[in-house]
């Protein structure tokens, strides 16, 4: 829809965005520390002492130099951010070994600037890497690792030391489960890793990452699966996610943000998720992750609409309750969306329409009350989303005296001080509960009900009828990742609805989503179907 | 200078944008009414005295009151009746809305009640206004009042309802009851641009119960020819005419049992009528074909009609009531020569050779048509219980 006006007025959208990268940007330039793109050199004083120059005097960064072999012979230093990396690994590993094992041993041997001896023999770390630019130098010290120096070598060697307090393992705290695991993503990209990995044990499962953000340095992983991943999708995501040009990045939001296909449409484009099975299961049918360091909420591509109905534990109960539980967060969306507007269309546009017994009581509920049901239902609609803010933002013992405050408020008190109709607040409680049913939608929702309330209350049900159009016609028009988000439903894919409207039993769905598993279509055999009858037995 | 051209569109859009949401509030909520402006009107009651240029449309609005769980029931009246007279049904009501003040909203509207007197002089040019208003629904019951109809929609009634409520529940519960006919402005108006049949309407009266309070009653139905009333069916010939037209769904009927004095009820579980139009030697025969399922209801008799042969009896005495019934109302027919069983539409549809030829005198031939009732009735169960308690046999 949007495009289309845009069309209609000749507008030049990617022309547009172009200048503005002309005009503003030009001054901004993707810096970060590829500004110190500078090799090392063979001495190590230089090489500190560029290194102190770049972290300045008042830094967390420590400089530990010292001489270590059995003449002390060798001069060396360790670089490493206070609290970052874990002491106790530099002190066993490293110091240990060079001051007091190298002065014990043969160590006559050591020339200086023979790096390969050292790394061979002394350095008691499973994970260290070779470097030579004190570019990447900065970036690995930066995210906790030490570094070593010697002098002769314009290489150094960064030890995996990471050490700094991280929150563990928990239950996630988005995406509840009665039966599943309970794991949740942590803050921390490692962790987040080994969570997939163990899910994932195949060679196939890749992990690329990168660093974005020219202040935040923050690391930047994307998963996926070698042998099923549509290769274009992949190339896709790559191709946006290193076309960030930004400062920070502090939460994956910001990274859905920047890459999403339509950032002018309310839909989301760009799916997360706090649990690793999700993820998993997700990247197994062929979609990329991105996790992103210092949040759990990862990032699934593409993403269909029918995704928003899909609930992890849809695929480990048994699907006919699944199915069920599936059609009902439909119809929950739908409810969340039209219950208010239907209310105000009925009872002020199309009385005929109701039932004379509930026209009654509808009117007895109306009688006295000063508004036109569009304002009531309006000021509802405000009321509970006041509530609902402000539960979600206070600490939860505060939390819950909003809520009780808010339940007398919306519901009783509201009534009998004759502010609003009775059968209106059992509509917005229904719209409320029924919004949190469907989660990932419920901004959308809360966006749309209201849109089509102000339709609704000017136009009537044909009002509605417009809103519906412009909606769908949008929605419909709308792509992730290259994927029509509508698919399996528009365009239509048949094989495809055994897991959208319904959840179909597990061993019939043998084929993975049409759009996204491309290389590798079967995800299991043709005769899943358990049967073990003792006849087949036999 | 590209810069200035792409602030241009979208100023562009942001006006048309704007233009859109502003040409929303041209319309100003058009054709929207809050429904406490509403008068939900659920009976509509018309008079007209005898040779009278006016017509008193008496219109029921239902008062909308939050029921109060612990107060006393119907202590409070739920109605208002206003009454206003017009030249025609628009021109009433358009007084009525001088001194109610709310609008008046027919979609609800349950019941129209023609008094008698008017019925007799013709109800043509009153309907007119319920078929085309595009509020009022074409589902809405008639109904023709014995005596004042505007009182009827006074009366008390029994229920915490509405007397115009009460009404059309009192109509629809007649479906189960299969006693009279139930008429709605649909099948009202389709009799009457038929060229032949005859529009039926149930009469309703008010009668006075034990606490001398009057309740609605409906007895009778009331013959139209054309859209004027020209004379009544009672009881049986309503239920005869029932029989014939295929509108016996459930009810009961009575009949004597098989020893004599003794009474038999029959509950009846299927009905199905049908009419046969025959032509021999230019002589019209009209074969009513009914076919009726039923169980015992009730037995006055102690003896065991659980046999075969007291089946078989109480059947031959159901046919000859059932028959008696229809020729009954085949003989008010003919005294009125109103087609209210639709004999004219039959031989149409399925003579129409023979229709063509009689079209022109149907008025004359129509008393002559021979009309025989073919009943075959079919008792099935007994009952809960088979041995009436007080058999005294083995």
């Amino acid at each position: 829809m949007f495009r289309y006006l845009c069309k209609l007025f000749n507008v030049k959208s990617n022309g547009s965005k172009e200048k503005n990268v002309d005009n503003n940007n030009s001054s901004y330039e993707k810096q970060g520390n590829k500004a110190y793109d500078v090799k090392l050199s063979n001495a190590l004083q230089d090489n500190i002492n560029s290194l102190k120059d770049i972290f300045g005097k008042e830094t967390d960064v420590v400089f530990r130099e010292f001489s270590f072999g059995s003449n002390k012979q060798i001069k060396a230093a360790l670089i490493y951010v206070e609290g970052l990396a874990e002491k106790a690994i530099i002190n066993e590993t490293m110091m240990k070994s060079f001051m007091y094992d190298s002065s014990m041993t043969e160590m006559k041997s050591i020339k200086p600037g023979d790096m390969n001896y050292i790394k061979e023999n002394m350095i008691s770390v499973a994970n260290l890497r070779e470097m030579s630019e004190l570019s990447e130098i900065i970036d690995s010290c930066l995210s906790g690792e030490t570094i070593f120096f010697i002098d002769g070598v314009n290489i150094a060697l960064a030890i995996h030391s990471e050490g700094f307090e991280t929150r563990g393992v928990e239950e996630a705290k988005t995406e509840a489960v009665v039966r599943g695991p309970r794991e949740g993503f942590t803050e921390n990209i490692q962790t987040n890793m080994v969570l997939l990995r163990r899910r994932i044990k195949t060679p196939n499962l890749v992990f690329e990452s990168m660093r974005i953000g020219t202040q935040t340095r923050t690391s930047v992983c994307i998963v996926y699966l070698r042998n099923v991943a549509n290769p274009k999708i992949v190339a896709e995501v790559k191709k946006r996610i290193s076309s960030i040009n930004i400062d920070s990045i502090l939460e994956s939001g910001y990274i859905e943000q920047l890459i999403e296909d339509e950032p002018n449409s309310i839909f989301p484009t760009i799916g997360n998720s706090e649990k690793p099975d999700a993820a998993a299961s997700k990247i197994l049918e062929g979609r990329v992750c991105i996790i992103v360091d210092g949040t759990p909420f990862v990032l699934t591509v593409p993403m269909l609409f029918i995704e928003g109905f899909q609930s992890a534990e849809d695929y480990y109960s048994r699907p006919y309750l699944a199915s069920m539980i599936r059609l009902l967060r439909y119809l929950c969306f739908y409810i969340s969306i039209f219950a208010p507007v239907s209310y105000v269309v009925l009872s002020t546009f199309h009385q005929e329409l109701i039932p004379t017994t509930l026209l009654f009581t509808m009117a007895a509920g109306r009688e006295g009350v000063p508004f036109p049901a569009a304002v009531e239902a309006g000021l509802m609609i405000i009321t509970f989303e006041i509530l609902r803010e402000a539960g979600v933002r206070l600490p939860r013992p505060v939390g819950q005296a909003v809520s009780i405050v808010g339940a007398l408020v919306i519901g009783e008190a509201a009534v009998s001080a004759g502010l609003v109709g009775g059968l209106l607040v059992i509509v917005i409680a229904l719209t409320a509960v029924s919004s949190f049913v469907v989660p990932t939608y419920t901004d959308v929702v809360s966006i749309l009900r209201v849109v089509f309330l102000i339709l609704g209350a000017v136009l009537g049900i044909f009002g509605i009828g417009i809103g519906v159009i412009v909606v769908l016609a949008h929605a419909v028009s709308l792509k992730s990742f290259g994927v029509p988000y509508f698919t399996p439903l528009a365009p239509l894919v048949k094989d495809d609805i055994k897991d959208s409207v319904i959840r179909a039993p597990l061993w019939k769905m043998n084929k993975r989503p049409r759009w996204i598993g491309v290389l590798n279509v079967f995800r299991q055999g043709e005769d899943a179907k358990p049967d073990f009858n003792e006849e087949d037995n036999d | 200078m590209r810069l200035d051209k792409s602030m241009k569109n979208r100023k562009k859009i942001v006006e048309l944008v704007i233009c859109l949401f502003l040409s929303l509030n041209l319309t100003a909520c058009w054709s929207s009414v809050e429904l406490n402006k509403l008068g939900i009107i659920v009976g509509v009651a018309l008079d007209k005295k005898e040779k009278a240029d006016d017509i008193t449309v008496t219109t029921q609005i239902g008062v909308p009151t939050l029921e109060k769980s612990n107060t006393g029931i119907g202590s409070s009246k739920q109605f208002v009746n206003i009454k206003e007279k017009g030249k025609t049904v628009s021109e009433a009501l358009k007084n009525i809305s001088r001194e109610y003040n709310r609008l008046l909203f027919f979609a609800h509207n349950q019941v129209v009640i023609f008094d008698k007197t008017m019925a007799y002089q013709g109800i043509g040019s009153e309907i007119d206004f319920f078929l085309r208003n595009r509020e009022t629904r074409p589902l809405t019951w008639i109904l023709i009042s014995n005596g004042d109809a505007s009182d009827i929609l006074n009366m008390n009634p029994n229920s915490r309802e509405e007397p115009g409520i009460n009404l059309g529940k009192l109509i629809k519960n007649e479906e189960y009851v299969s006693q009279l006919p139930i008429v709605n402005f649909k099948d009202f108006t389709t009799k009457l641009m038929s060229k032949t049949t005859s529009p039926v309407v149930p009469i309703i009266e008010l009668k006075a119960n034990e606490k001398k309070e009057k309740i609605p009653y409906m007895l009778k139905t009331a013959v139209f020819k054309k859209d004027k009333m020209v004379g009544e069916l009672n009881e049986s010939e309503s239920m005869g005419l029932l029989w014939g037209t295929n509108k016996v769904e459930y009810g009961t009927i009575l009949v004597k049992s098989p020893s004599g004095n003794e009474k038999v009820g029959v509950k009846i579980t299927r009905a199905k009528g049908k009419i046969k139009p025959e032509v021999k030697d230019g002589v019209i025969c009209m074969n009513i074909i009914i076919d009726a399922e039923g169980d015992i209801l009730e037995q006055t008799t102690a003896e065991d009609l659980a046999n075969p042969k007291s089946f078989k009896a109480i059947e031959e005495i159901e046919n000859a009531y059932i028959e008696n019934q229809v020729m009954q109302a085949w003989d008010k027919a003919k005294a009125f020569n109103a087609d209210i069983f639709g004999f004219g539409d039959t031989l149409y549809k399925f003579k129409p050779k023979e229709w063509k030829k009689i079209e022109s005198k149907w008025e004359e031939e129509f008393p002559k048509i021979t009309v025989k009732a073919k009943v075959d009735t079919k008792v099935r169960r007994m009952g809960k219980i088979t041995k009436p308690a007080n058999f005294q046999g083995k």
